[in-house]
């Protein structure tokens, strides 16, 4: 029988998402003390090397570290088959710690040494975690859109995860590839658009009903929104590589604005007319990352289409803080008190004294930290808009806070234990039980 | 709240089929009805699974104090149920109540609340039990899995599930909303992703197993 050799009882344990989950808002407090030490500097162009270094502090360090170890979370319930050597997470958690900070300590200080130390630490990493994920997909018992969506990001990771290694290669080796602005074009669209972009939207589908009881995702919709990026990720680096007049680049462009109005059309749309009417933080997230994505790609198009680098900068404030950052941020306001709870205490659910979600991590103190990003994508926004350098370090000082907040949030959540007197006699065991799943 | 669209409570017994017949002719697909008897509706359910199969969900929303309340609903695609089509409309009914009962404590109001969350206390206590006593067993002995695998995992589950009703019931009997909103909050997450977990691969792995004898199984399910 073709889905004999599943099992539900494929849940990581709790330290391997955690340990993504918790280190990663310290890569964006990293971002923003760069920004606050280097001030409008990293905002002229986005050819500069310290911009380079600001853009990989959040895309590899924030963004993509989460991505990791929410992919390790959800992938055997999602995809349905289990992640291959687990155990290897550690490696690629590693790899990101060790790579990510020498490729933006390499890049920011001129020291070319970091930048070999950067190459094998990120192949290491990458190359782990896409075999896994690779195997993992491979074994799905069905192609759901969420599947397809999660191959065409892992797809788009291991081409622009080489182009990147061939980019850093060429800054320490000096071999010149053909043409460096063509294949950045690339590496941007297959990063951005189909690593960021497909992954949040593929799991989006299938998390947004279930955190806010709303009607499921239409799949025949969903698919059409996987079709127009994956159109949009096969003619964006043609049409780059072809090079021909810029107005080409409306195709592309209008294949993502097709797949970015259905898709945060459909978002609003379900979440307002949700069944559960309670409004939390984690709402308000999803609601301004579907915000910043339209006026991200407006940004780009202007960019695009009006030749105008600055909107670039723009594009990639709204998108990597704006979309990504509030999904994310979102996201893990949901998955890391859910995790702590459901490890360590669950099998005490009837206790009275046992804690629930609200005491792992307060509504209030999400709704402060949740002001603080706010406030921070506005200040980066008006940035990266006006180059301004008072407002460049504001934002940075604002980065430091918001995520600063985030990552003590997590570490408290993540510290926190079954109090004494929750304890059922029957069942008082160690003082971290593993849920069913994990053992 | 929903009131009962109709009441056969006063209705004498030979009338009831024929009432509840025709009100649920007069349904539209997708739509349902809520429909309060004197005693366990189940007989005149029974009659429906005879002759409306595969048209019509059912489910009890409240029992005692000698009248029942109970949900029929025309289903939108007729035939024959799968396994994963009946319990996964069975959670989302689950997750309806559940929001019911969340909104009326967000507006303070204990009494419905109470109400509404007894209808998904009883809703979830039922999906729990076709699971445990019409599903597990016999997919276990199916898949080999004596005991253990997957269905133990779900078992664990309910049992942490059983444990936050408890203490929903606890806080809402007392009227302490504020820990009810908290526990509903623990219990939502808790709740979806194990039905994900149901959805996404059990129900698939049963629908296989008992793919000769599922619609036998699942008429007798829908009276429990």
């Amino acid at each position: 029988m073709r889905r004999q050799g599943l099992h539900l009882d494929q849940a990581p344990p709790l330290h391997l998402p955690l340990r993504f989950f918790l280190t990663a808002p310290l890569f964006a407090v990293a971002a923003g003390l760069v920004l606050l030490w280097r001030g409008s500097a990293l905002l002229q162009t986005t050819w500069s090397p310290h911009t380079v270094a600001l853009t990989h502090l959040l895309t590899l360090g924030f963004i993509s570290m989460v991505m990791c170890g929410a992919l390790y979370q959800i992938v055997p319930v999602l995809v349905g088959s289990a992640v291959p050597r687990l155990r290897l997470a550690a490696v690629v958690h590693g790899g990101l710690c060790v790579g990510v900070p020498a490729l933006a300590g390499g890049l920011l200080s001129g020291w070319q040494w970091l930048l070999p130390v950067a190459l094998a630490a990120l192949g290491i990493a990458w190359a782990v975690f896409l075999g896994q994920l690779t195997l993992a997909l491979a074994r799905a018992p069905s192609v759901t859109v969420t599947v397809a969506s999660i191959a065409v990001a892992a797809s788009s990771l291991l081409l622009a995860v080489s182009l990147g290694l061939l980019f850093a290669w060429e800054l320490v080796y000096g071999w010149l590839p053909p043409d460096r602005a063509t294949l950045t074009a690339v590496h941007l669209y297959l990063a951005l658009g189909g690593w960021v972009g497909t992954l949040i939207t593929g799991v989006g589908y299938a998390l947004i009903p279930m955190f806010y009881l709303s009607t499921p995702f239409p799949r025949g919709i969903a698919w059409l929104v996987l079709a127009c990026q994956g159109l949009m990720l096969l003619t964006g680096p043609l049409l780059a590589w072809v090079a021909p007049s810029r107005w080409w680049h409306l195709l592309p462009l209008g294949l993502a604005a097709l797949a970015v109005t259905v898709f945060t059309g459909m978002v609003w749309r379900m979440l307002h007319a949700r069944r559960r009417r309670i409004s939390d933080a984690t709402l308000r997230f999803w609601q301004v990352g579907m915000l910043a994505l339209p006026l991200a790609l407006a940004a780009l198009a202007v960019h695009v289409l009006g030749q105008l680098p600055r909107w670039s900068l723009v594009f990639g404030t709204l998108y990597l803080l704006g979309f990504a950052g509030a999904a994310i941020n979102g996201m893990l306001y949901k998955i890391v008190p859910f995790l702590v709870w459901l490890h360590r205490f669950s099998r005490h659910a009837g206790s009275a004294e046992m804690p629930l979600l609200k005491d792992i991590i307060a509504p209030r103190h999400m709704q402060w930290q949740w002001r603080a990003y706010a406030l921070m994508l506005v200040l980066a926004t008006a940035a990266a808009g006006s180059g301004l350098d008072v407002l460049a370090r504001l934002a940075g000082l604002a980065l430091v806070v918001a995520f600063g907040a985030l990552a003590l949030l997590l570490f408290r959540a993540a510290r926190m234990k079954l109090p004494p007197a929750a304890r059922t006699p029957a069942r008082d065991r160690a003082g971290e039980t593993a849920p069913p799943g994990a053992r | 709240m929903t009131e009962p669209t109709l009441d056969l409570s006063a209705a004498p017994e030979a009338e009831r089929a024929q009432r509840l017949g025709a009100a649920f002719v007069a349904l539209a697909p997708g739509g349902s009805l809520t429909f309060a008897t004197p005693g366990d509706p189940r007989k005149l359910v029974r009659d429906f699974v005879a002759k409306q199969w595969g048209h019509f969900d059912w489910a009890p929303l409240r029992a005692g104090d000698g009248r029942h309340l109970s949900q029929l609903s025309k289903r939108k695609q007729q035939g024959p149920h799968s396994i994963l089509d009946m319990f996964g409309d069975d959670h989302r009914r689950c997750d309806e109540l559940f929001a019911n009962a969340e909104s009326a404590a967000q507006q303070g109001d204990a009494a419905l609340a109470a109400d509404l969350f007894a209808r998904y206390e009883l809703g979830l206590q039922r999906h729990f039990r076709m699971e445990e006593e019409g599903i597990f067993p016999e997919l276990d002995k199916r898949m080999g899995f004596m005991g253990g695998g997957p269905t133990m995992v779900m078992r664990e589950e309910h049992q942490q599930m059983r444990g936050m009703l408890r203490r929903m019931a606890g806080s809402v009997e007392q009227g302490n909303l504020e820990e009810f909103l908290g526990a509903c909050e623990t219990m939502l997450y808790l709740m979806e992703q194990h039905n994900m977990k149901e959805e996404q691969m059990l129900y698939a792995m049963a629908d296989d197993a008992f793919s000769a004898d599922r619609d036998e199984l699942l008429r007798r399910l829908v009276l429990f």
